[in-house]
């Protein structure tokens, strides 16, 4: 038997807004993309390990056999080497904090192996094992302790704004003590022309405009058709026009066009259309350029806002 | 009616085209599509499950499977939109093998009154229960393409995309089902 809900008030668009999240499926996607990309290079490398754990094995099992047949002298190394090591005392290695300052001479960029940072004074410390990192941030455990080991970490104190490589990822670590991927401001992507073909059977009106320019001026016959078909009567067609204009509205790509005669005044939106040989032109302009936004948009630098806090760039 | 949500004018598709190729390619450009279909997406689900908790997790579920798969994603006459719905009906579908004790028909007066005219029946209280009942025993998936034709007015081809199946097949599937539920009218007359 199922529920039945008759004349349920709906809900409101602003309650459902609450239950939005896209940082979190952000960073569930990423993580699973890494955890992916993981599998790919152990299973790459698998074969590797075969080989070695073989070879591995070969030499564990030679050496048990050596061993066994010299019992008491390796009885006696044992011995020996316990006692070595109890009077060997642990040295740790020394880790701490160090100050870049801005200065004509020092620049943090360069410290940090940044493409810019807003701050003039930045902490960092430069690790290079699992130890050092257990020492200066002692709460980070298992994989979040590796993740840094051979890394330059810096802290901030203020909201600044950091620009590093587009091959490269920000990273902060989070009160929970995990690395986590910061989400950088996405890069604005310029608006481009896309050209419309005329299609035969459809009404649309020739007209060059002097002074005025677009991405298809330069093309030759140039026509113009409504958005909505609705929008061009009649008149369009009879009415001797003693003038007429185009401006471009609020909406990419789509124009006001402006008829006058005498009293009478008219307009649409529309867009301009081209006759199939320079559309054909018009289309590989189109996605030449389309194909060169993507390419800079993939190279592009990536830029980040952050606030008060510990982070690493890979 | 028609679902505005779902008819989309050429330029709104090219540009929503050119967004799902950026977001192939970035998953933070994933947030404009996620933007803009988060409600909708929200409101199906939670039409069903009847659990504003429920229908959100369904939805993140939903988002991320979209954002995983998004590089399969090409338009061949199928909207972006219908593949996010085929995506969150499959997931629906997974929680109700799961648990089916949730599953809720939300319905509203208007709603039962024109089903009643299509079945050609009066909507006495009496038929009301008799609705309810032929409902419920409805399969999930009979269940499912009266709602999204009779309750959410949904055309048959937006049917055909979100199930998966031929806008024909969708045709003669709601019309069997509107037969099995008349017969429970005749015989419970």
């Amino acid at each position: 038997m199922r529920d039945f809900n008759v004349n349920r008030e709906p809900i409101s668009s602003e309650e459902i807004s609450t239950f939005k999240d896209f940082k979190s499926i952000l960073r569930k996607h990423a993580q699973t993309t890494e955890d992916l990309a993981k599998i790919k290079n152990v299973e790459g490398s698998s074969n590797f390990y075969w080989g070695l754990g073989g070879a591995l094995s070969a030499i564990a099992i030679i050496s048990v056999m050596l061993l066994s047949n010299t019992d008491e002298e390796v009885s006696d190394q044992s011995t020996n080497s316990v006692l070595i090591v109890n009077e060997v005392k642990e040295v740790l290695p020394e880790i701490k904090w160090e100050t870049v300052i801005r200065t004509p001479k020092v620049s943090l960029e360069d410290a940090l192996k940044l493409n810019v940072i807003s701050a003039d004074r930045v902490d960092f410390v430069k690790f290079s094992s699992k130890k050092e990192v257990s020492i200066l941030l002692p709460k980070l455990k298992g994989v979040d302790v590796d993740f840094i080991k051979e890394s330059l970490v810096f802290r901030i104190e203020n909201e600044e704004s950091i620009e590093i490589s587009n091959a490269n990822t920000l990273y902060q670590l989070t009160d929970s003590n995990e690395w986590i991927k910061v989400d950088y401001t996405p890069n604005d992507i310029p608006f481009i022309e896309k050209p419309r073909l005329l299609k035969p059977g459809t009404p649309a009106i020739q007209m060059d405009f002097e002074g005025f320019s677009s991405e298809f001026t330069k093309f030759e016959e140039v026509f113009w058709q409504p958005v909505d078909f609705k929008d061009l009567d009649e008149k369009y067609f009879t009415v001797q026009w003693d003038d007429a204009s185009v401006e471009k509205s609020n909406v990419n790509g789509v124009y006001k066009l402006s008829f006058r005669s005498g009293e009478i005044e008219q307009h649409f939106n529309g867009y301009p259309v081209l006759q199939k040989v320079e559309y054909e032109k018009a289309i590989k302009l189109y996605k030449t350029r389309l194909m060169s936004i993507q390419e800079k948009l993939m190279i592009a630098p990536k830029n980040y806002i952050v606030s008060k806090g510990v982070f690493t760039v890979k | 009616m028609v679902n505005k949500e779902f008819h989309k004018t050429k330029v709104e598709i090219e540009k929503e085209l050119q967004e799902i190729e950026l977001a192939k390619k970035d998953p933070r450009r994933f947030g404009v599509l996620y933007d803009r279909y988060h409600e909708q997406i929200f409101r199906y689900l939670y039409a069903r499950v009847d659990n504003k908790h429920l229908a959100s997790d369904l939805v993140s579920q939903v988002f991320y499977k979209a954002m995983l798969n998004i590089e399969n994603y090409t338009f061949k006459g199928v909207p972006f939109a219908s593949w996010l719905y085929r995506i969150a009906f499959n997931e629906m579908n997974m929680q109700f093998r799961k648990d089916a004790k949730n599953r809720t028909i939300n319905i509203d007066s208007i709603q039962i009154e024109s089903f009643f005219e299509e079945l050609e029946e009066d909507d006495s209280k009496q038929h009301e229960q008799t609705l309810m009942k032929a409902l419920s025993e409805l399969s999930d998936e009979r269940l499912s393409l009266i709602e999204m034709r009779f309750f959410e007015k949904r055309s048959f081809k937006e049917i055909a995309e979100i199930t998966g199946v031929t806008e024909n097949n969708a045709k003669v599937k709601v019309y069997r089902t509107i037969d099995k539920i008349k017969k429970n009218f005749n015989i419970r007359a």
